[in-house]
């Protein structure tokens, strides 16, 4: 009866849609639908579920259209056949790679021991597996985007180091001020975007501090142009304005902060009810006394005695007294004193920002209720973050502007991570895989002994995450063997002696790939196209790797059963209940339930610090002067000697045209940008350029060349650009060539280590 | 085909490049309107320029020859033949390039099944099809010597002559959106231009034709027929300088146009057609004594055709350059390969143009094929009913 | 009637060009064309900025058709290839359009785009929807105000994707829909009034 089958019923092309989640990095992971017409995906929307606020896409999820059909993509497994980082590779079929990077593994762990091997994943890799399999080290500390983390987030008691303790940025609705420091929120928050203009319609007067004029700058209701690296003094400027003028919060400092903790005054150290006791056996030495056990002390306002702080819950935040026998002040005192040198005055000269601003500005934000909204890509990248965000800590503990509506600090970027975060279960991995710790983290691999001797990279470990780019790829070429896995050749895959095709989101090889928790939602990733090339995915590759190892046991068999068992060893009864079917047959999307509330931190101000109370003071930090924050400029870019032979400031940050690395190849997403270098039109008179000329920007670590343009809205004596440029994206040479790679030595006993300061990076430039 | 004869390599070399403009013709047909420079900033380009100024030159011919039986100015009948001949082959050239210039000449005849009475174009293929057939019925009745049909007829070509110009003009001059174009002096700045680089043609061609042996035209003749160009030239000159004027005066967008005009990428062509196509002709002409040498008649007119050729190119242009809606990255070239870029190149903030080797092969193409056509006829017409 | 259109807000405009890539995938736009182009209003780089630092403006400036009630395009087309439909959008016939570029002449927005060339994608396939009609070389396209979506009662594709929620779409001819009491209450605008083509895509604050 074929015969009679009506014409059209065969002309009708085949049509359906299925859904998966988009990238994290940008904020987004967006749940998107995604249609396949004759076997190709030929169209990307936002997922319709739900609350039209968390529908949400952007113009690199609809370029995907293109893009994974790309000449970006590795499309087979390759073999390094010429020098390192001469990108010269021949292609192999996946059992000779398999076999062979499963030898290399082998012999390498048999002879140096198996965290001689370093397994490194990006965020949008899925190689969960491969660290604790192999028991392979994970390089430790990665130095990025800690830097104002690294001063905040011990006074909060939580952000992990990455300053993700601020409420998600629905809350701005509710703020009087939204002051936005270092951060590029139109940008890089993207999908959320609309968030910062519903607190602006709804009256927010949005602030941004920034070097440059940058989209965010321009959308707001001001913009406050501020000297490169000196967030911190601006802050310090802002504290003694609201001491000075006795605007400070003195119910929210006494009841929820430690200045009324009273400090020794020779030793600088905090008072404790006795000195810590010597550990009895060596598991009580990992757990340190708490703050019932050994509490400190403070003044009793009433008796003016001092008491444990445990039994006063209001003490005076001021006053002097001894405490067995010795001289002892409390923070608060210490603060005001510390703050004389940095008054307002001082910190316009720092700042360049004018005196009377700093004052309006501060007395606006002690009014309350405000938002300080931190960010990774401004006064972060640079040597002396941790005391900006040691310095937001103590200008929101002396307003009070936290942990109630419209008030909060921190990172507001990325409502992929900061929105509620379902708790998702894990795949129970066989009890002897774990992956080993490092002893030194990998941006002191070049310069430190360690037991490294190779790595393999699921994304572009060697560009992207580490600064001065050439003692990488020399250290990266002492290692016997490097493996890249990524879905798209990047330029770190240059040094690699394998490159693993992987799979991007829209391919899979079964119906369900992943399971994770996005915007106040879990989303899953269905099988929208089969893998494409000879690319494939993530958990397969794993898998074959595993078997050839003998440890194919602890592999999930089927990425259906993976979701299903993340679901189902959820701690929330709500999410245990859930499978990756019932979410599909929901649209890809499950809500957090009551998700249309907007979710706060710390709402009872109770902090989950030791004492619960916002811990201001840093008693580690006494070495370094650091216990409060005192001014430090930055080491490279306030070096005035470097800055006369090098003498602009090398702003890098993100765009809404690209995630870090990616997108570079994306045809459509070209067309809007191609990476270049802007400067003020001063310093482009200045060195004779124009629009369109290609420049060498260089230093003493390296040099890179790409077009230059003129821009208004640059700093002068700044110049910016796009990280992660590449060199197969510029005219020549790797952004990274350039960048700062210096570790300062407090860093070490930060938080998270130190930061690698990125912009913190002087160059000059000249006509190429 | 006596001429043909005659001029055997002259000849051969235009046909030659008539078969090269053919295949390139044939070559854009295959790949589309991308061969060309012209790209969504700069829409039109040299066949657009070449439509234009095609449209002028077949007046002069029309104009001298009508007049000749409406005003009875007699003298002008002596040249009536070679003129029609010359006012028919250009006007050909000015259809050939617009229907050259189509993206999509296979559809053409839709004009005739949905005819939009407001689009200029529209009337403009009327009137030129009405003034072909005009020429084509004044050759005829003219070669066969029907005096009586030939007064009837000129008395609609004259009007109809000042029509084609008009309409053409039209097709720019309605065009609120293009600054340099929307004016409503452009109907009579086409006309005088048509007149004087038309009348310029007709001196050349009859300068030519004289040398040839081929058709005799007196000093006297031409003597006056210059006085009327110079009349013509000054004419022309008046209208382009009270719409510079206006332009400049108010201070306002005009006068932006007007800057880029003088000083932009379109500048070299607008001071050769004022100094050169204007000036310096009309210097030469002004006097009676000039007017007497064949030589300084060529030069001047030579000048004004080239000159009339450049204020084509500057009209057409300049309203190209600077997008109404202004801002980076401006706009977008429309083919990858007609701005030769990808990326951001791919844009344009101010929009430019520059014609590419196929559209000047075209062109030229056409022009040789004019050139052809007109041996052809004035063989047939002059020479061999001559010889008869 | 309808007079089906678009109001942009500039202050929420953060000039992502999401809108003109959704645009250039659900309507299957080929290489080096977009329907739709997102300006940094008088500038000559992406993102720059007007006047000297500190003291600068810059302006996002969202542009395709305009769906002119007395539309430039439409008057002078030859072959009537561009119409008004009864839903107020300017539309092209691609079936009778000669490919003349009239129309490219007359539009006042640079909004047109011709296909030069046989269409290049660059995933050597059709994308977006499956709807759309696929034009040969030789004829003008433009936004068609997704004319697809809209008679289907969806949204247009670049005010479903804007991030920003800076697009609003709807009817002018109905005095209570969300467009035309914004339009109202916040004196939105159109661009190039001077020019009197009427657009119906407006433009706020
Ligand atoms: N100079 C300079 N350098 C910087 C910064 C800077 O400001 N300046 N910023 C730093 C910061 S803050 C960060 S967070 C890092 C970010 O640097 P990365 O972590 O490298 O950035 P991502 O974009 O997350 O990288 C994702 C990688 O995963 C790959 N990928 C994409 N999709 C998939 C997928 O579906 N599966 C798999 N397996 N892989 C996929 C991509 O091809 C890409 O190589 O860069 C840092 N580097
Ligand atoms: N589209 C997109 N979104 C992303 C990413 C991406 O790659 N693409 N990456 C994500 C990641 S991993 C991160 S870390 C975040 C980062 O997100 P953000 O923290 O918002 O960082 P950037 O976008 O780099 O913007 C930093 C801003 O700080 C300014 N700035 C530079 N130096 C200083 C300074 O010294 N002081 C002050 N006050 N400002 C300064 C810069 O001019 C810039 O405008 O973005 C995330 N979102
Ligand atoms: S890049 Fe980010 S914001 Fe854009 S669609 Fe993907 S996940 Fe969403
Ligand atoms: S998508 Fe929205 S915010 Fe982005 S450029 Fe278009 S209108 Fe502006
Ligand atoms: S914007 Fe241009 S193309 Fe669109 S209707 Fe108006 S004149 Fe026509
Ligand atoms: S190009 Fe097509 S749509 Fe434009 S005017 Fe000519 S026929 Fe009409
Ligand atoms: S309405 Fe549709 S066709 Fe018009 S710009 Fe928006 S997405 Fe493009
Ligand atoms: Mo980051």
């Amino acid at each position: 009866d074929g015969w009679l089958a009506p014409a059209s019923a065969e002309a009708a092309p085949e049509e359906h849609v299925a859904r998966t989640y988009h990238q994290s990095h940008c904020g987004g992971m967006c749940s998107l639908a995604c249609t396949v017409r004759d076997g190709r995906m030929v169209k990307v929307q936002p997922n319709g579920v739900g609350n039209p606020d968390f529908q949400t896409i952007c113009l690199k999820g609809i370029s995907e259209v293109a893009h994974i059909y790309g000449k970006g993509r590795v499309q087979t497994p390759l073999k390094r056949v010429g020098e390192r980082g001469s990108g010269q590779f021949e292609p192999i079929s996946w059992d000779e790679a398999l076999d062979e990077v499963a030898e290399l593994i082998k012999t390498t762990q048999d002879a140096y021991g198996r965290d001689s091997i370093m397994v490194l994943a990006t965020a949008e890799a899925d190689f969960g597996f491969l660290a604790p399999m192999l028991g392979a080290q994970t390089g430790g500390f990665d130095g990025i985007d800690v830097g104002t983390g690294n001063g905040l987030d011990p006074a909060m008691g939580f952000g992990a180091g990455y300053a993700m303790c601020a409420p998600e940025a629905r809350d701005w609705q509710r703020s009087k001020l939204v002051l936005t420091v270092g951060s590029n929120y139109c940008e890089s928050s993207l999908p959320n975007v609309f968030t910062f203009f519903d607190a602006k319609e709804a009256g927010a007067h949005m602030v941004t501090v920034d070097p440059h004029y940058s989209t965010t700058a321009s959308k707001s209701d001001e913009w406050i142009p501020i000297e490169p690296g000196t967030d911190a003094a601006l802050f310090l400027g802002m504290i003694s304005h609201i001491i000075d003028n006795d605007l400070a919060d003195e119910d929210f400092m006494a009841q929820h902060s430690t200045m009324p903790f009273l400090v020794d005054a020779e030793t600088g150290l905090l008072i404790r009810d006795h000195e810590e006791i010597a550990p009895v056996d060596e598991a009580a030495e990992a757990e340190p006394e708490t703050p019932e056990q050994n509490p400190y002390f403070v003044i009793d306002p009433v008796t003016g005695n001092p008491v444990h702080h445990t039994q006063c819950d209001t003490p005076a935040i001021s006053g002097t007294t001894q405490v067995r026998g010795r001289n002892a002040v409390t923070v608060w005192d210490v603060l005001v004193e510390g703050q004389k040198p940095y008054t307002v005055d001082w910190a316009a000269e720092i700042t360049g920002i004018p005196a009377e601003r700093i004052a309006s500005l501060a007395e606006e934000y002690a009014e309350g209720p405000s938002s300080l909204a931190l960010g990774w890509g401004g006064n972060d990248k640079m040597t002396n973050a941790d005391i900006a965000g040691h310095a937001a800590a103590v200008l929101v503990a002396i307003t009070g502007n936290v942990g109630k509506p419209g008030a909060g600090v921190g990172v507001y970027v990325g409502q992929s991570y900061n929105s509620y975060a379902p708790a998702l279960g894990a795949w129970a991995l066989p009890e002897d895989w774990a992956a080993a710790a490092s002893e030194v983290s990998i941006y002191d691999m070049p310069y430190r002994e360690n037991n490294c001797h190779a790595a393999i990279f699921c994304g572009d470990i060697v560009a992207q995450h580490l600064a001065n780019m050439n003692v990488t790829c020399d250290w990266a070429d002492t290692l016997d063997f490097i493996v890249t896995m990524d879905p798209y050749f990047t330029e770190g895959a240059k040094w690699s002696d394998y490159i693993l095709p992987c799979t991007s989101r829209f391919e899979y090889d079964e119906p369900f790939g992943n399971v994770k928790a996005g915007y106040s939602q879990i989303v899953i990733q269905e099988k929208i196209i089969d893998p494409l090339f000879e690319a494939r995915t993530d958990l397969w590759i794993q898998r074959e790797l595993a078997s050839r190892l003998g440890l194919k046991a602890g592999i999930p068999e089927s990425s259906v059963d993976r979701c299903n068992a993340i679901l189902s060893t959820s701690t929330e009864p709500w999410v245990s209940e859930l499978t990756v079917e019932k979410i599909s047959e929901n649209g890809a999307v499950w809500p957090v339930p009551d998700r249309e509330v907007i979710r706060e931190v710390v709402p009872d101000q109770v902090f989950p610090t030791p004492t619960g109370r916002m811990e201001l003071y840093y008693d580690g930090m006494v070495p370094f002067d650091q216990q409060l924050p005192q001014w430090e400029p930055c080491t490279e870019i306030a070096d005035e000697s470097l800055r006369a032979q090098f003498p602009l400031q090398l702003t890098n940050t993100r765009t809404r045209f690209r995630i870090h690395n990616q997108f570079y190849d994306s045809d459509w997403l070209q067309l809007m940008y191609e990476p270049l270098v802007m400067l003020n039109p001063a310093d482009m008179a200045s060195r004779g350029l124009e629009t369109g000329d290609v420049v060498r920007v260089f230093n003493d670590r390296g040099e890179f060349k790409v077009h230059a343009a003129a821009n208004n809205a640059i700093r002068p004596g700044s110049v910016r650009i796009y990280e992660a440029a590449t060199a197969d994206y510029t005219v020549a040479g790797n952004l990274q060539n350039v960048t700062n790679n210096t570790m300062i030595e407090r860093g070490y006993d930060l938080m998270c280590g130190p930061v690698i300061p990125f912009s913190d990076t002087l160059v000059e430039i000249e006509k190429a | 085909m006596e001429l043909i004869k005659r001029y055997k390599v002259l000849a051969a070399i235009l046909a030659v490049v008539v078969a090269v403009g053919v295949g390139c013709w044939v070559y854009q047909l295959i790949f589309g309107l991308t061969v060309t420079g012209m790209n969504n900033g700069t829409s039109w380009g040299l066949y657009i320029t070449n439509f234009m100024f095609f449209v002028g030159l077949s007046a002069g011919g029309l104009i001298v020859a009508s007049s000749a039986s409406v005003f009875h100015i007699t003298k002008f009948k002596a040249v009536a033949l070679p003129a029609i001949i010359l006012s028919t082959v250009c006007i050909c050239a000015a259809g050939m390039f617009v229907l050259i210039d189509l993206g999509g000449i296979q559809r053409v005849w839709r004009i005739l099944t949905g005819p939009n009475p407001t689009s200029p174009l529209l009337w403009d293929v009327c009137v030129i099809t009405c003034y072909l057939i005009i020429n084509v019925l004044y050759l005829v009745f003219m070669t066969r010597g029907n005096q009586h049909a030939v007064s009837i007829v000129s008395r609609f070509a004259l009007p109809c002559a000042i029509l084609v110009h008009s309409v053409t003009a039209w097709i720019f001059g309605l065009e609120a959106a293009k600054e340099g174009w929307y004016t409503a002096i452009m109907a009579p700045i086409f006309v005088a231009s048509a007149m004087d680089s038309g009348l310029a043609l007709l001196l050349v061609v009859l300068g030519v034709l004289k040398k040839a042996g081929i058709y005799d035209t007196s000093r006297e003749l031409m003597a006056m027929l210059a006085g009327l160009l110079c009349t013509c030239v000054a004419v022309d000159a008046f209208f382009i300088f009270c719409e510079v004027l206006t332009m400049a005066y108010p201070g306002a967008a005009g006068a932006e146009t007007l800057a880029l005009l003088t000083t932009g990428p379109t500048a070299p062509f607008f001071w050769f057609e004022i100094i050169c196509g204007l000036v310096i002709p009309f210097c030469i002409l002004v006097f009676a004594k000039n007017r007497q040498s064949a030589v300084l008649i060529n030069v001047a007119c030579v000048l004004i055709v080239v000159g009339v050729f450049c204020k084509r190119v500057w009209l057409l242009f300049t309203a190209f350059i600077v997008p109404n809606v202004m801002g980076a990255p401006g706009i977008i070239s429309g083919s990858s390969e007609a701005a030769h870029a990808t990326g951001t190149a791919s844009f344009a903030v101010l929009s430019s143009y520059a014609p590419t080797p196929i559209e000047i092969l075209v062109a030229a193409g056409v022009i040789s094929l004019v050139i052809l056509a007109f041996m052809v006829l004035a063989s047939k017409l002059i020479v061999e009913r001559r010889e008869k | 009637m309808t007079r089906l259109a678009i109001a942009i807000n500039l202050d929420r405009c953060v000039g992502c060009h999401t809108c003109a890539l959704s645009c250039k995938m659900q309507n299957n736009v080929p290489e080096g064309m977009l329907w739709n182009r997102v300006l940094t209003e008088d500038c000559d780089v992406v993102d720059g900025a007007l006047g000297t630092y500190p003291n600068v403006t810059r302006t996002f400036l969202p542009v395709a058709c305009q769906h002119c009630q007395n539309a430039a395009c439409q008057r002078v087309c030859p072959t009537g290839a561009t119409y008004k439909d009864d839903k107020g959008r300017v539309e092209i016939d691609y079936d009778k359009c000669i490919g003349c570029r009239m129309c490219m002449a007359a539009c006042p927005y640079n909004a047109r785009n011709f296909n030069w060339q046989t269409p290049v994608r660059v995933t050597g396939a059709n994308y977006g929807d499956a709807e759309v009609p696929v034009r040969p070389k030789g004829v003008a396209e433009k936004c068609t105000l997704c004319r697809e979506r809209t008679d289907r009662g969806e949204e247009p594709m670049c005010v479903v994707c804007c991030p920003a929620h800076a697009r609003i779409f709807g009817d002018l001819d109905d005095p209570d829909s969300e467009i035309s009491q914004t339009i109202l209450n916040r004196k939105a605008w159109t661009l190039l009034e001077n020019q009197g083509t009427r657009p119906s895509v407006h433009y706020f604050e």
